[in-house]
């Protein structure tokens, strides 16, 4: 769409609630996207704590962090919404496509690992991915 | 020590053939690469009856796959070629090495020794032929001239004799005008002096007229005078109300104009407003146009989730329906048509065929056989 036809442009910030695809590397699968304001979610459990802008990427809402430096440590904490927002704002998805890319996502990693949604942290090799039907 | 073992020779024992060996070695060499053209054919079995918005995800990803495949056996193809090309290129290298300075030789051996000597043979035979047809139509000129030297003379013995008897005829005729222009001399001479005469009593005549005309003349004269003062008086009057009226007339146009000033002002920026309304109007037209142009794509493009796009491409082809009509720009004259009609046009080393737009000439070179 011609840029002089309507207002393209994206707020940086706030985010904007809801769901999106994006991708994770160039080249990549598109991976699902939530962002909502509220409690942070680790491991499953929400989290009593402030209220913040929150994301979901790819159906996990938390990483492990750890510091090589010192013995032992590690520990999970949110992903902060950065990794997200604003890169997943330029495809907006209904819930319905939300639900059905996690599945879709989830069903790759456990039972076809030569789907690019498997492993959405490299660009698809078109040689070598599994054949769509 | 004899054997009768006819195959004990090089070669006797029915080695494979080199092709057969490299197309063996290629298939081992990219075992993976048949695998997946094996994966990617058996789609075909799997097609859909209908297509819908899932499956077109699912076509352009399939697609996206068929291209990456077929590029990857380009690049296959280019590399396991490039050694035996380099081979080609080498044995090519050999033969057009020897064979090359061998044509340039032959070349000129045509151009600059045998061509050059058999033009200026053809061009001797041709002087020596040329001269004695030159020595045989001078003889024939010369034998012509004489005969035409002995018509003239007797034609000429002809025409002294016919212009005596015209001379003489000549000398009796001027003797007899001469007696009558005679004649005719002393008959004007009498007339002429009665003219005379009669002339002289004629002016008598004229001199008393002139004298009562000159004094109706002046009487006149004081009468037209006195007409004519009473004439710019009356000229004078006129001018000064021409003069007024003037003022008056040029007065009016000077109101007329500025009112024709001011509606055409007003005209003028009717007519901007106008102008630039059918600007506006004609500006939202082309956008709605662009809109409209831009989503005949747009409605056509999906996205996989993998990364396929997919959407119309729309390219434009011809097809010739009237060549007659085609303009001269994209038109291309057939050398090897033209090439062919003066080869069946040419007998005997003559070539009489014309085209109108085509200069045919003759080029002169040796062929040995």
């Amino acid at each position: 769409m011609r840029d002089d036809d309507e207002d393209s442009s994206v707020p940086i910030w706030p985010p904007i609630a809801g769901y999106y695809a994006m991708q994770m590397v160039r080249k990549g699968p598109l991976v699902p996207v939530r962002i909502w304001f509220g409690p942070a979610i680790i491991d499953g459990e929400e989290q009593d704590r402030s209220h913040d802008w929150r994301c979901e990427i790819d159906g996990r809402t938390d990483f492990i962090e750890g510091d090589k430096t010192l013995d032992g440590y590690s520990c999970r904490v949110a992903l902060p919404i950065d990794r997200a927002w604003p890169f997943c704002a330029r495809r907006p998805i209904g819930e319905a496509e939300y639900r059905f890319l996690v599945d879709d996502s989830r069903w790759a990693k456990d039972h076809d690992r030569h789907n690019p949604k498997a492993s959405p942290r490299k660009a698809v090799d078109w040689l070598k991915s599994s054949l769509p039907f | 020590m004899e054997t009768d073992n006819d195959r004990a020779v090089i070669g006797g024992n029915n080695p494979p053939d080199p092709i057969e060996i490299l197309r063996a070695q290629l298939q081992e060499n990219h075992a993976d690469l048949l695998k997946r053209s094996t994966s990617l054919l058996g789609m075909l079995d799997r097609l859909p009856a209908s297509m819908d918005d899932e499956w077109e995800r699912k076509m352009s990803d399939a697609i996206k796959a068929c291209n990456a495949f077929t590029k990857e056996c380009e690049a296959m193809r280019l590399d396991g070629a490039r050694p035996y090309r380099a081979l080609i290129a080498a044995i090519d290298g050999f033969f057009h090495g020897l064979a090359t300075p061998v044509d340039r030789l032959k070349t000129k051996l045509n151009a600059d020794y045998l061509t050059p000597y058999k033009l200026e043979r053809e061009a001797r035979e041709r002087r020596e032929r040329e001269a004695e047809a030159r020595l045989k139509r001078e003889r024939e000129a010369e034998a012509r001239r004489i005969a035409e030297e002995e018509a003239r003379l007797v034609r000429e013995a002809k025409e002294r004799e016919a212009a005596a008897a015209r001379e003489a005829d000549r000398l009796k005729r001027e003797r007899a005008e001469a007696a009558e222009r005679r004649a005719r001399e002393e008959l004007e001479a009498r007339e002429k002096a009665e003219a005379d005469r009669q002339a002289a009593i004629r002016r008598e005549e004229e001199v008393a007229n002139n004298k009562r005309k000159a004094a109706a003349a002046a009487k006149e004269r004081e009468r037209i005078e006195a007409a004519e003062k009473v004439r710019k008086a009356a000229a004078l009057e006129e001018a000064k109300a021409a003069r007024e009226k003037e003022r008056a007339d040029k007065a009016e146009a000077e109101r007329l104009a500025e009112e024709t000033k001011r509606e055409r002002r007003e005209q003028e920026r009717a007519a901007a407003e106008a102008r630039d309304a059918a600007v506006a109007a004609e500006r939202e037209k082309n956008k709605a146009d662009r809109a409209e142009r831009a989503n005949a794509a747009e409605l056509s493009r999906s996205r996989s989730d993998l990364g396929a796009v997919s959407s119309l491409r729309t390219v434009y082809d011809f097809e010739v329906e009237q060549p007659s009509l085609v303009p001269r720009q994209y038109l291309t004259v057939d050398r090897s048509a033209i090439g062919q009609a003066i080869k069946a046009a040419t007998h005997d080393g003559k070539c009489d065929l014309t085209i109108e737009g085509v200069r045919i000439f003759p080029m002169r070179d040796a062929v040995t056989r």
